[in-house]
């Protein structure tokens, strides 16, 4: 065993683990983590955190002793080169972005009919009603926007408030466009956007992308889904007020 | 003989390397065609956002799989595993697929450990069925599906029974197809049995040997099994990223409309459930909350399609396995479970579950 010279292999492997420990403690300490995946996974991040500081301690104790090999594996650069991107780029949501490629459902979000047909009761109890207002919030926004997906006839003429980001379709009328959220089941690989049709007479001024805070009145509108051209009635909300907002801190809704 | 084995591999690995080189460009120019994705700043963040939740999302799993193959190598003898496995390698296939039930592991974390049976000597078609249905059957998946097809209990049935039924049938025809282990003996790996530490190194190309042997106590035992997992986490963990990285450019780059302008009849909604599902390489956990956003659009036939080939085979799973078994192997696999999956997911069609 010759311990006076540095075992380059043993060395490059630390790097990486040092790398991508510090990316993951940088990740949860600054929160940016729920851009990735969803707040349950986080717990088997911590323990993935505390592997490889362990592993990189084990490393260390590696470098001194002399591997044999001294060349540096171009291997190695599969796991420097994305760690380099995941430090060097800003740490964003997917949101808005992936609306562009996957596109917002308007018609289905996914709970199946057989739930929302069952009993009404139950979701009644979720609404987040003042004063005859339903508000959409991150927690009930998804049992609270199938039950008017399924029932538009039932929400015809009620006052409803919701945050979301502006996303447009190319063949909506004029003066529609769509209050669009993310929800994220698992990680981003299975984000899926959805949104409510809305209207407003100053359509023009919002840029995509914009968060907005809106209050309107739900009416419905026919619509036709681009991607299965499949015709349909979708509530569609007609907008009182409207706000810009800053991107919440947390732009996901987790189910 | 040598040389033969060389050609054919190469052969097989430029086939693979076309074939999805081929479906990236189509599913792009269809996707122009609609909706002009362009290359911006923009699907470079995407890009680098969709990427690193992949890999977020599956590091963890990952290193616990390579615990687990550290701890079996280890700790547990070529003979016990052995004594257990049935004789009657039908009866084994079956018992195989069955053990998913029992044991809660995905499909990140389950390559390193049957790599590591394969290497302690477990047939091939066993571990194969093993591979392919515990991440269906694994109670935590089926829970999850039941969860978010709250109200349609048939489809957490059917994806059980198909996706074991699946992986009986698949593994029986590797048993026909297949012999020997099809394990990838690399010469950079190099592994060299360590005579009284009783251990592989992954130590790169040289003899040279790096450590005594200490009489073992359960802090060496424990020192032993941590650098192990580190040797299998980054053998298995490079193939991760490349497999994040494809699936990544492909949900960057290829829109979802052009997915969909493939079609919804009975046959053209397989094709397009079974590509997504093979390029999205979700986590079977989640799978089914993404499988039932199409439940209004798409044939059931192609929803259960969707839920079973996902965890059997994608992107990140075919790197990882082409990281440790022969191309050509691969390749059969992968057909395989195209093939059975298909043919499944259309009899159901017809059968109007």
């Amino acid at each position: 065993m010759r311990k006076d010279k540095l075992n380059i292999q043993a060395l490059v492997e630390l790097t990486i683990l040092i790398g991508f420990s510090y990316l993951i403690y940088d990740l949860l300490k600054t929160g940016s983590v729920l851009y990735y995946i969803h707040p349950k996974m986080v717990k088997y991040l911590l323990f993935a955190l505390i592997v490889l500081i362990l592993m990189a301690l084990i490393k260390l104790q590696r470098i001194f002793t002399y591997g044999g090999d001294i060349r540096i594996r171009p291997h190695y650069l599969i796991f420097i080169v994305p760690l380099m991107m995941a430090l060097v780029l800003e740490h964003q949501s997917i949101s808005t972005s992936s609306a562009n490629i996957r596109g917002v459902s308007l018609d289905s979000i996914g709970i199946s009919k057989g739930v929302t047909n069952t009993s009404n009761e139950t979701y009644t109890a979720n609404y987040y009603k003042v004063d005859n207002r339903i508000i959409l919030k991150a927690e009930n926004y998804m049992t609270q926007l199938s039950e008017i997906l399924h029932n538009v006839e039932k929400f015809h003429g009620a006052e409803v408030e919701l945050e979301g980001f502006i996303y447009r379709e190319p063949h909506l009328f004029d003066g529609q466009f769509i209050i669009s959220r993310t929800i994220l089941s698992c990680c981003v690989a299975d984000a899926e956007n959805i949104g409510l049709l809305s209207y407003w007479e100053a359509e023009e001024r919002l840029k995509d992308k914009t968060w907005v805070k809106a209050i309107g009145i739900l009416q419905s509108s026919e619509y036709e889904n681009p991607q299965t051209g499949r015709r349909g009635v979708v509530p569609l909300l007609v907008i009182l007020e409207l706000e810009v907002i800053p991107e919440p801190t947390n732009p996901y809704i987790y189910p | 003989m040598q040389q033969v084995k060389r050609v054919h591999d190469s052969i097989a690995s430029l086939l693979v390397l076309v074939v999805i080189l081929g479906i990236f460009y189509t599913l792009l120019r269809i996707g122009q065609v609609n909706e002009g994705t362009t290359f911006s700043i923009d699907s470079i963040q995407s890009f680098k956002t969709i990427f690193l939740g992949i890999l977020l999302e599956a590091l963890p799993f990952i290193l616990i799989g390579s615990f687990v193959s550290s701890i079996i190598q280890i700790f547990v003898p070529e003979e016990a595993l052995s004594r257990i496995i049935p004789k009657n390698h039908g009866i084994g296939i079956f018992v195989a697929a069955a053990l998913g039930l029992v044991f809660p592991i995905c499909e990140c974390a389950i390559i390193p450990v049957i790599r590591r049976l394969i290497k302690k000597g477990v047939p091939l078609h066993i571990t194969i069925a093993f591979m392919l249905s515990a991440p269906i059957l694994n109670p935590v998946v089926l829970l999850s599906t039941y969860y978010a097809f709250a109200g349609f209990a048939k489809i957490v049935i059917i994806r059980g029974v198909a996706g074991f039924a699946l992986s009986v049938a698949i593994a029986n025809t590797i048993r026909f197809i297949f012999k020997g282990n099809q394990l990838l003996n690399n010469s950079h790996h190099n592994q060299q049995q360590h005579n009284c530490c009783s251990h592989e190194h992954h130590q790169h190309t040289s003899h040279g040997h790096h450590h005594q042997c200490k009489p073992s106590t359960p802090g060496n035992k424990l020192i032993e099994i941590m650098e192990h997992s580190c040797n299998e986490f980054f053998d298995v963990g490079k193939y991760l990223i490349l497999g994040a990285t494809l699936s990544a450019l492909m949900q960057t780059f290829v829109s979802r409309a052009s997915l969909f302008s493939i079609g919804q009849g009975n046959i053209a909604s397989i094709l397009v459930m079974l590509s997504l599902a093979f390029i999205l390489s979700l986590c079977s956990e989640a799978d089914a909350f993404v499988a039932r956003t199409f439940l209004s659009q798409f044939t059931t036939g192609s929803i259960i399609g969707f839920l079973v080939l996902g965890p059997m085979i994608d992107i990140k799973n075919t790197f990882m396995l082409l990281g440790s078994f022969k191309k050509p192997f691969v390749l059969a696999l992968m057909s395989l479970i195209f093939l059975f999956t298909f043919a499944m997911s259309v009899l159901l069609n017809l059968v109007r579950i």
